[in-house]
Parts: C-alpha cells; sequence; structure tokens
C-alpha cells in the first residue's frame, strides 16, 4: 500500500551543490530514517518525494508508480513541517479540516475524520482553539493529526522535533513510535539527531555531502559501519589510522601507531591502509591481565578520567602509540584511578572494525 | 546644549521647541486654510464679492441637485471601480515581489516606483498618445479600414488612467503583508492538496487581508479627489467631484460652494479612514495580534 | 510551471504600468508630429523644440527645479528637527505629534490646493515662489519627517553612549556619530521632497501664477491648448531626472520604499 522506492535521485543546484544519486526503499510500514549534519542533502531528498523541489535527474515511485512528474498537491504524501506550519487565521478544527474540505468531503464525515485524528494525538477536544493558543508540542501534534486525517500512503517528517526542548522531545519520541507502529503507516523521517534515529528508526539512511554513506538497520549502523564517516557520526569512537600487516584465514593484523591488533573483520577490497575502529565500549579494563589468548591485551597508562555520572570515560595512554577513549560504567573500583594507573586494555578481535580510509564504502 | 541632558520636563521642551518649525508650517498652511474652507462652506455666495458673512446652508443642498449627485455617484463609481480593478492587478505583483529573491526585488521595486514619483500628467499624456482620437491605436485602426474610434471621454478610460497611476499604492502595502506569511504555510496547504486557486482563496487572501485592506484605503482616496486624469481622460462627460472643485474655485468663483464640497470629500475620505480603522482593529483582534 | 504563468502575467502588468511613459519616450524621439509607435525614426527636433521654448525651459529650469530644490532643502532642514524632537524628546507625547505630521498625506491633494488657494486671496497675497514652496512644504515635510524618525529610531544609541563615554558630550556625539549613521535617511527624505515637489501638479495647479508656472502645469496647459511632441521631450527630459535621482538615493544610499 505505501511502498517508496527512490532511484537514482539527482537535484543539482546553481551554485553547482549536488545532492545525489541518492537511492534507497521503504516498505509499507516501514519507519526510515534520513540521518547526517546539515547541509547533507537529507531534506532536499525529503522535499523531492514531497514535490516541493523538482528533481534533475532519477525517479521517485510509490507502490510501482513514479510520482516525480506530479505536482505537490497532487501527491498522496503527508508533510509534517519543521515549523508546524499551522494556518494561523484558522481553527485547530479546521486546520486538521483543510484537506477534507478541499477535497469536498461532506461534512459529517469531516467532523468524525478531524475527531478521529486529533483523537490518535491526543487533542481530542482542542477543535475550537486557534494555534497560537497552544504548546509547541500541541501544535505539533496538530500538524501530524492535518496529515493523517487525509490518510496518505507516505509519511514525511522534516525534524519535527528539533524545535522541542529535551524533556518533551524525548516524549514525543515514544508517542511518534507508538503511533507510527500502531497506524503501519510508511514513514520517512528526516533529523540530525543520531539519537532519535536509532531509538525510531527500521532502517536509516545516512547522508553526507549529497551522497548516501550507509543504509542498514539501527544495530547495523552502529556496530558494522562501512565508512569512517558512519563511524565518526554515529556514537563516539576511536578512529586510528593502520596499516594491513597480514590476512588470512584466522583473521587480520593491523598495525596502528606501535600497536598490532588482530581483527575478526574483512579487509576493504585490496587496501593495504585502512582506518581502524574501536568504539570506547569496546574497551575492557582490568588491574591485572586476564587469561585468554585470542584477545588483544594492550599496556595502558591512564591519562584522564572524565567523571559523566553514569558513565565514566577514561583517556588512556599507549608507549609510543596512539591515544584511546574508554568508556565505562562507573563503579566504586574504577573511580579512583588516578593518572599515571597502570592497567591491560583488552579488545576482542570482533570489536576491532576495519574501514577504508577516505569515503569509499566497503563493497559487501 | 545641556538641554539633551535634561530632566524629562526640560527634555519635552527642547523636543517641542524642534517640532514647532514643521508643526508651525502645518498649522499655517494646513489647517488654518482647511477650517476656512470648513467657514466659507456655509457663507453664502455672491457674485460681486464672492462671499457674504451670512450662514446659509445653500452650497450643501446644491448637492441634491440630480446633477451634482451624478457627479457624485460618478466619482463613487470610478474610486471603487479603480480600487478593485487594482486589487485584481496588484496581488499577483504583490505575491511576486513578497516571493522574489534579493538580488532582483531592487529592481523591480525601482521599476514599480519610478512611475510613482514621475506627474501624473506625464503619465496621462501617454494615454492619450494611445487611446486619443490622434493616438496610436486610432491611426492602426484607420489605416486598416477601420474608423476611429473615441476610447477616450468615458469612464473605463478614467479608470484605465487611474489604476496605472495608483496600482503601486496597492502593490507596496500588499507585499508587506504577504512577506509576513511563511512559505511553509503555503507549503503545507499544497501539500494538503490545494490547487493554486484554492490556495489564494483559502490562505493568502486571508491572511494578507490587513495588506488589502490598507492599499485599497490609499487608491480609494486617492482616486476620489482626482483632477487630472478625469479632466484630460474624461473631458466634459466624466466629471468628477474634482473637476467641480477646480471649475468653482477658478472659473465660476463660487468659492462657497467650491468650499461646500471641498468639505464633502474631506468627510468622504474621513468616513473611509475611520472605516478603515475600525476593521484593522477586528482584524487584528481575530488573529489575535491586537 | 505556475511559477512562469505568475511570471508572464507580472511581466504584462508591469508593461501595463510602464506603457504610458515608454510611449511618451518613444514618441519624444519622433521625426514626425503624428504620434506613431513605433516611431519612424529617431530624431532630436522635438528637444531642440524643448529648448528653443521660452515657456518651458522657463518651467524647467527656472521654476519647477529651482522650487523643488528649495522645498527639498527647507523641508529636509524643518523635517529633520522634527524627527529629532519626536524620536529622541517626546518620548510618550509622541503619538499626537506624529498623527499631526501624517495629515498632510491623508489629506487629497486638490483640496490643499484649493484651499490654499482660497487662502492666499483671503491674505490678499499675489502668486508667488514662496506661496507655492510653502504649498509644497506641507506636502514634502511628512515625508523628511517619516524617513528621518525610521532612521533614528533604527539607530543604535549605544554608540552615541560609546562615544560619550570616550569623552564627548551629547551634541558631539550626536553630531559625529548619529549624523553620519543617519545619512541616508536624510538624503532619501531630501530626495522625495524634491521630486515630491517637482511632480506636484495638484496644488500647482491652483497656486500657480503666471510667474510659478511649473513644468507640469504647463504641460498639463500644452495639452489642452497644443499638443506637439515638444511635450514628450519635456516629459521624457523630467522622467529621466527623476529617474536618476532614484536610482542614485537607491544605489549610493541603500533607499528602502516603504508604504
Amino acid at each position: 500500500m505505501g511502498d517508496l522506492e527512490v532511484r537514482a535521485l539527482v537535484k543539482r543546484f546553481s551554485d553547482s551543490a549536488v545532492v545525489g544519486p541518492v537511492s534507497f526503499t521503504a516498505a509499507d510500514g516501514e519507519f526510515l530514517s534520513l540521518l547526517g549534519p546539515s547541509g547533507c542533502g537529507k531534506t532536499t531528498t525529503l522535499r523531492c518525494i514531497a514535490g516541493f523541489e523538482m528533481a534533475s535527474a532519477g525517479d521517485v515511485l510509490v507502490d510501482g508508480r513514479s510520482i516525480a512528474g506530479l505536482p505537490p498537491h497532487r501527491r498522496d504524501v503527508g508533510l509534517v513541517f519543521q515549523n508546524y506550519a499551522l494556518f494561523p487565521h484558522l481553527t485547530v478544527g479546521d486546520n486538521v479540516a483543510f484537506g477534507l474540505r478541499l477535497r469536498r468531503r461532506p461534512a459529517p464525515e469531516i467532523a468524525r475524520r478531524v475527531h478521529d485524528a486529533l483523537s490518535l494525538v491526543d487533542l481530542a477536544g482542542l477543535e475550537a482553539r486557534y494555534p497560537r493558543q497552544l504548546s509547541g508540542g500541541q501544535q505539533q501534534r496538530v500538524a501530524l493529526a492535518r496529515c493523517l486525517a487525509l490518510e496518505p500512503s507516505l509519511l514525511l517528517l522534516d525534524e519535527p522535533l528539533s524545535n522541542l526542548d529535551l524533556k518533551l522531545r524525548l516524549q514525543m519520541r515514544t508517542e511518534l513510535k507508538k503511533l507510527q507502529r500502531r497506524l503501519g503507516k510508511t514513514t520517512v523521517y528526516v533529523t540530525h539527531d543520531q539519537g532519535e534515529a536509532l531509538a525510531l528508526s527500521d532502517r536509516i539512511v545516512v547522508m553526507s555531502r549529497g551522497h548516501v554513506e550507509q543504509i542498514g538497520t539501527p544495530r547495523e549502523i552502529y556496530e558494522s559501519p562501512r565508512t569512517r564517516f558512519v563511524a565518526d557520526f554515529i556514537g563516539a569512537s576511536n578512529l586510528l589510522a593502520g596499516a594491513i600487516v597480514s590476512a588470512g584465514a584466522a583473521g587480520v593484523i593491523v598495525r596502528a601507531g606501535a600497536l598490532e591488533l588482530r581483527s575478526t573483520d574483512r579487509t576493504p577490497a585490496g587496501a593495504t591502509s585502512v582506518t581502524v575502529l574501536i568504539r570506547p565500549e569496546r574497551i575492557r579494563l582490568a588491574a591485572a591481565p586476564p587469561q585468554g589468548t585470542d584477545v588483544n591485551r594492550l599496556a595502558v597508562r591512564v591519562a584522564d578520567v572524565v567523571y559523566l555520572g553514569e558513565d565514566l570515560q577514561v583517556m588512556l595512554e599507549l608507549d609510543g602509540g596512539p591515544t584511546l577513549s574508554a568508556s565505562l560504567k562507573a563503579t566504586s573500583a574504577e573511580k579512583d584511578w588516578t593518572p599515571g594507573t597502570a592497567l591491560t586494555a583488552c579488545i576482542a578481535p570482533d570489536d576491532v572494525r576495519l574501514l577504508p580510509v577516505g569515503s569509499e564504502a566497503v563493497t559487501p | 546644549m545641556n538641554a539633551m541632558n535634561a530632566t524629562p520636563a526640560n527634555a519635552r521642551f527642547f523636543g517641542a521647541v524642534l517640532v514647532a518649525p514643521g508643526l508651525g508650517i502645518l498649522t499655517l498652511f494646513l489647517f488654518v486654510p482647511l477650517a476656512l474652507i470648513v467657514g466659507l462652506s456655509v457663507l453664502t455666495y455672491s457674485p460681486t464679492k464672492i462671499w457674504l458673512p451670512v450662514l446659509t446652508a445653500v452650497n450643501y443642498e446644491k448637492f441634491f441637485h440630480p446633477y451634482y449627485l451624478g457627479v457624485m455617484w460618478t466619482t463613487i463609481k470610478i474610486g471603487l471601480l479603480t480600487t478593485a480593478t487594482c486589487a485584481v492587478l496588484g496581488f499577483p505583483v504583490a505575491y511576486f515581489l513578497a516571493r522574489a529573491p534579493a538580488r532582483w526585488l531592487g529592481v523591480w521595486l525601482f521599476l514599480l516606483v519610478t512611475p510613482l514619483m514621475v506627474s501624473s500628467v506625464i503619465r496621462i499624456f501617454g494615454w492619450l498618445v494611445l487611446l486619443g482620437r490622434r493616438g496610436l491605436v486610432n491611426a492602426t485602426l484607420e489605416a486598416a479600414g477601420f474608423g476611429g474610434v473615441d476610447l477616450l471621454h468615458n469612464v473605463p478610460a478614467v479608470v484605465i488612467g487611474l489604476t496605472e497611476l495608483l496600482l503601486p499604492f496597492m502593490v507596496l502595502p500588499l507585499m508587506a503583508a504577504i512577506e509576513t506569511i511563511p512559505r511553509s504555510v503555503e507549503e503545507a496547504a499544497r501539500n494538503l492538496g490545494a490547487s493554486s486557486l484554492q490556495l489564494f482563496w483559502r490562505v493568502l487572501l486571508p491572511l494578507s487581508l490587513p495588506g488589502l485592506v490598507s492599499g485599497s484605503l490609499l487608491v480609494y482616496t486617492v482616486a476620489i479627489s482626482a483632477l487630472v486624469t478625469p479632466a484630460l481622460m474624461g473631458g466634459r462627460k466624466v466629471r468628477m467631484l474634482g473637476n467641480l472643485v477646480y471649475d468653482e474655485v477658478l472659473t465660476s468663483m463660487n468659492w462657497p460652494f467650491a468650499a461646500s464640497i471641498s468639505v464633502v470629500l474631506l468627510i468622504v475620505t474621513a468616513a473611509v479612514m475611520l472605516g478603515y480603522l475600525r476593521t484593522m482593529r477586528g482584524l487584528a483582534r481575530r488573529s489575535g495580534q491586537a | 510551471m505556475r511559477g512562469r504563468a505568475l511570471f508572464a502575467v507580472v511581466v504584462a502588468i508591469y508593461l501595463f504600468l510602464l506603457a504610458p511613459l515608454l510611449i511618451v519616450v518613444a514618441v519624444s524621439f519622433d521625426p514626425t508630429d503624428a504620434f506613431r509607435f513605433p516611431p519612424p525614426g529617431v530624431s532630436l527636433r522635438w528637444y531642440a523644440a524643448f529648448f528653443a521654448s521660452d515657456t518651458f525651459v522657463r518651467a524647467f529650469f527656472q521654476v519647477s527645479l529651482v522650487i523643488a530644490a528649495a522645498v527639498s532643502i527647507v523641508a529636509t532642514v524643518i523635517g529633520g528637527l522634527a524627527a529629532v524632537g519626536l524620536v529622541r524628546f517626546l518620548g510618550r507625547r509622541r503619538g499626537l505629534v506624529d498623527t499631526l505630521f501624517l495629515t498632510p498625506i491623508v489629506v487629497p491633494e486638490i483640496l490643499l490646493g484649493a484651499a490654499l488657494f482660497l487662502y492666499y486671496s483671503r491674505l490678499k497675497w499675489e502668486t508667488s515662489v514662496a506661496g507655492l514652496v510653502l504649498g509644497h512644504l506641507v506636502i514634502a515635510i511628512p515625508y523628511v519627517v517619516r524617513t528621518v524618525s525610521a532612521g533614528l529610531t533604527g539607530a543604535d544609541r549605544s554608540l552615541e553612549e560609546a562615544a560619550m563615554s570616550l569623552g564627548a558630550t551629547r551634541a558631539q556625539a550626536f553630531a559625529k556619530v548619529t549624523l553620519p549613521l543617519i545619512r541616508s535617511s536624510v538624503v532619501s527624505g531630501a530626495v522625495f521632497a524634491f521630486i515630491v515637489s517637482f511632480s506636484d501638479i495638484n496644488i500647482a495647479l491652483f497656486v500657480a501664477g503666471p510667474q510659478t508656472v511649473t513644468l507640469p502645469v504647463h504641460i498639463f496647459s500644452q495639452i489642452v491648448w497644443q499638443p506637439d511632441p515638444t511635450i514628450a521631450a519635456a516629459s521624457t527630459l523630467q522622467i529621466l531626472l527623476i529617474a536618476v535621482l532614484l536610482a542614485v538615493a537607491q544605489r549610493v544610499f541603500r533607499l528602502r520604499v516603504t508604504a
């Protein structure tokens, strides 16, 4: 009912900036996020789907039919704007009824659908208020109800939570997810907040500088980033310049500075130089070296300890080697580590990821 | 210049001093003359002495003569037609300018404002050249074998002349009003299925109403007091209150009557302004900006 | 799609707006006096006729130009002072005075003209340059007050205060810091005052006498009594003057036109 395919979409701007080619699909009922820093092209892509930008090349298909040639008012997509864009001269009820009135639905049907839409977002009963009388969170829900009343095939949201304060944002996030699950509507969600994308999405499209870096589930994106950008943008990372020493059935040996590490990851095709990724929370620290042979063991010294309440961030120094950042849950013993304390850092080979240098993605 | 560091009372005095020359000129050469006119309008006309210090209502009673009522009606009719035409033509231009990229806006505004600053006689001369008996349109018609046609000396001609003259007065306030409508509101309407016409009628028009009212006020009040345009483009057949005033003052020398016509014009203008202020306050209250 | 349609409509309306002016300019170069468009050739004979005509030359240079310049200067001074008084000194009492200064814009111009004519007759004043200048001042001063007030309101008071903290008196700070800042408002007010005076027809029709026939008045009477393309030449010269003034003001002083 609501399959979306974006096929090799390109948008060229007059100042020679280019977005694309961008390709991805969203299955019926899927929650797909476009995630990236500002300027990466995610909003442009969304606006191309909605019809407010004309694509220079490529196509947008809904349920197999191309909509790229249709003007915005004839596409069956609902768009929730970042600043809500509610009609200031209409009541909440009239705002939500706007699209239905345009389609000349009979009055009783309109009243029912408006009521239903507002109930979905927990705002039933506020039909007579004006937008200016509502809080930011309420306005955003009206904007959502306004789209939902038309029961579109596709729902597009352009950073809808960015104007809300933190507590509200987290609360709305949960409600949004529940609502989407309940309605089963295919949703494309644009955000620059990785936490949001990870929490809400079935799949994430990570974008940077006009092109797609990686598409995958939140888990794939976090645990198996395929480019340096994705590794850097999502979650914290230790990124080291590395050189392949040997690659074989037992794994890859890679040298980074004075370190030699074993990894079970594949080397990027034919590369001899790689970027090594180690997530801070995957570094296990102990005062005494544990047993076991296949774990990477490093002798480190504490350079600094940063207390973050729930977590402890420990900066580690190695002789002649790079500095690493480790993250762990604070318990009483670790809180007392002072700079200079000698520790052993253990990193499982599975947690040593190899990424291409530069921005090419790994071929699967 | 220690007054500038002074207490509020001193400051107000100094302010009064600065404002005095300007207010003085306005008082002596605007308020007093206007007051005189109001006074003159109730005095009796005399062919020999022009006016006599005898109070009378004759000058206002004259208005109920069919001829003068006809002139009033023509004036109001032309005012309304001009305002409506300016609104219809002005909206697309105002919308275009409100959404125009800053780079080009200067050029478009310049082209809009320059005709405004040029004397109305010159623009009317241009229309005469185009529409006159010996003008371009007639020359083309006659060259094609049709007879000449009198395109002037009728109400549409005067409305065309006034519309061309006053269009910028409608465009500028309307443009300012449309600029306050966020583009995302327009896009939201389109996303919900509105065609261009529906977008205009349901969103743009209601939200730009203050600008429309403002522009209409400007156009209407200037249109009803027109003199040069109806004189040159309307001729004997289309006479407006302005023409009456001119004739009575300079030709017939019936100054009391001229004064009463002026007072009527003033009252109509003031009434329209009051209606405007009331409407604006009502609009502001409705959209919660009061 | 609709963007292009809108553009076409707007261009058509602009052509309507500019049509009379374009025709006037074109006709002024027409070698014949048959008012044809496009003109069969280019000739300057009407410009020669303009400069050969005592009445036209006098009207343009000795009457309109002089009066407009005088009005511009006097209106700028008086209006400027009034604006300073309004913005800096009157504080909350401003409202009434503000409205008073707006009245001339609200009153129809022909009423001003008629009222002045009757007023001067009552005072037994002969038609004179001064009478016309005073009439124009009435409509020009509000423009100056408005633009200079806007400029003053926008000027940052803290700059003046910074100057004072460096040792300037209030007056010096105003003169050396604020005045240069509002230069563009003052100049744009002066330009508007000039243009309003030069282009005025409604007041001049009533108040001008044989010695003070302004260019617009002369054009008016020529249209009625003796229409020939010399009028077009005179008009084109006025259009040129006004367009140049506006362009210079817009470029050099970033003139922003507001309603």
